[in-house]
């Protein structure tokens, strides 16, 4: 016979709220009651079959419609580095893209400066920040002010902060082994995204443009979450001392 | 440390970082379009109604308390709109629509797909409050407390309809030919 109890155990217990007394509790039950254990087996089958159910992707305009509802334009959405998988704030911040941006070729084997005059401009297509960069004018490239190297089982690759023309830029190249996200903060400026797991391939390549000379002395923070864990906190200074 | 960052981009979004509400809107999107699809099946109207969510989680962020959880406090708009959409919809075509037949053919196995198929239709099945309690444990990973506190109800209660519904979910599995549940 199976009390009401144990049948409340045993939920309590594939649901991961157990206490340890109630653990021992339903130990000793389903030891000496077979039909408490069949019970048990049966829900366990129930779960597993809901945990196959996969989680579905949002529709891709679901968030520009959003942004664009509530008068906040969504142009990352269309930018090759956000179907990379960057949620990015700071992309289309006008005050943010003054000048600069910086080419990603190979690592930043070449960080490139170029002058896209578009201050005080209100849209600026990203594509501009990420890619071919052919007719620009190109800068020697800069060493990194600040880089963290990452080997974590879930994800690996390097953090790098810059100051180019007085913005302060962050970039990232990181391979994930599991799906993981990204959380960047700098003064009161943050932006999130998520890295898919890609096994085997290169890294990804992710400039944020983080904040312009008023911000330069904020570090910036770096936190990387898997399964809603903390995997790797951390700060990339933005100024060098002289 | 999740929690944190929420705190962090609501304070953000609410001293006037209208970025941060992109992040947060980024963070929730994918859980808050999956239990609206889950409770609603049809993926227009589970856009529509996640639109919907993050509108009035925007136009309402200064009414958010901070004690409680930020995902709580979207978890419960999207409960609520996704169950209004429900009501909507019923008003609109009150023939049931959630009749189809998710059986497997005679020499069909279960597939992934066909899976999904099949526990969607058996959540069509069970009655909304039901289909609720199991979409914010199973498909959101909420705790008792949590769905306590989404659902405004006594964590007994909550356990309680959650039990019920995973036995009325296992019956329609069954039922639908799902012998492994």
């Amino acid at each position: 016979m199976i009390e009401d109890r144990h049948i409340d155990l045993i939920h309590a217990e594939l649901d991961g709220e157990l206490t340890s007394e109630q653990r021992a509790e339903l130990s000793r039950v389903l030891l000496a009651n077979p039909e408490v254990r069949a019970r048990r087996d049966e829900l366990n089958r129930l779960f597993g079959v809901l945990a196959k159910v996969a989680s579905v992707e949002p529709p891709h305009d679901l968030a520009t419609s959003v942004l664009q509802a509530v008068g906040l334009e969504a142009k990352a959405t269309r930018d090759p580095a956000a179907r990379a998988g960057f949620r990015g704030t700071a992309w289309y911040t006008p005050t943010l893209l003054r000048y600069a941006a910086v080419f990603v070729g190979g690592l930043l084997a070449s960080a490139a400066v170029l002058q896209l005059g578009s201050r005080g401009g209100s849209h600026l297509d990203v594509s501009q920040l990420v890619g071919t960069i052919g007719g620009h004018d190109l800068a020697a490239p800069e060493a990194p002010i600040d880089r963290i190297e990452l080997d974590l089982a879930q994800v690996s690759g390097s953090a790098s902060s810059y100051v180019v023309e007085s913005v302060v830029v962050l970039e990232l190249a990181l391979s994930a082994r599991q799906p993981v996200e990204v959380v960047a903060v700098q003064g009161d400026r943050s932006v999130s995204f998520r890295l898919a797991a890609r096994l085997g391939e290169a890294p990804e390549q992710l400039l944020w443009v983080a904040g312009d000379a008023g911000a330069r002395e904020l570090a910036i923070e770096l936190k990387i979450f898997g399964s809603g864990t903390l995997l790797y906190e951390g700060a990339l200074e933005t100024f060098q001392a002289k | 440390m999740v929690e944190d960052v929420d705190a962090d981009l609501v304070r953000r979004c609410r001293n006037g970082d209208r970025g941060a509400f992109e992040v947060l809107l980024r963070r929730y999107e994918r859980p808050v379009y999956n239990a609206a699809l889950r409770m609603l099946r049809n993926p227009e109207d589970a856009k529509d109604v996640s639109q919907t969510v993050f509108l009035k989680a925007y136009e309402h962020l200064a009414e958010y308390d901070p004690k409680y959880r930020f995902y709580s406090w979207i978890y419960r708009i999207a409960v609520n709109e996704s169950l209004n959409g429900l009501n909507r919809r019923h008003r609109l075509d009150p023939v049931d629509e959630e009749t189809t037949d998710e059986r497997p053919g005679p020499d069909q196995l279960f597939g992934d797909e066909q899976r999904s198929r099949c526990v969607q239709g058996a959540l069509m099945c069970i009655k909304p409050e039901y289909r609720t309690v199991i979409v914010l444990k199973h498909f959101l990973g909420c705790s008792y407390h949590d769905m306590s506190e989404i659902l405004q109800l006594p964590e007994k209660t909550v356990k309680s309809r959650l039990f019920t519904a995973r036995q009325l979910l296992k019956e329609e599995l069954l039922d639908k030919g799902m012998t492994s549940p």
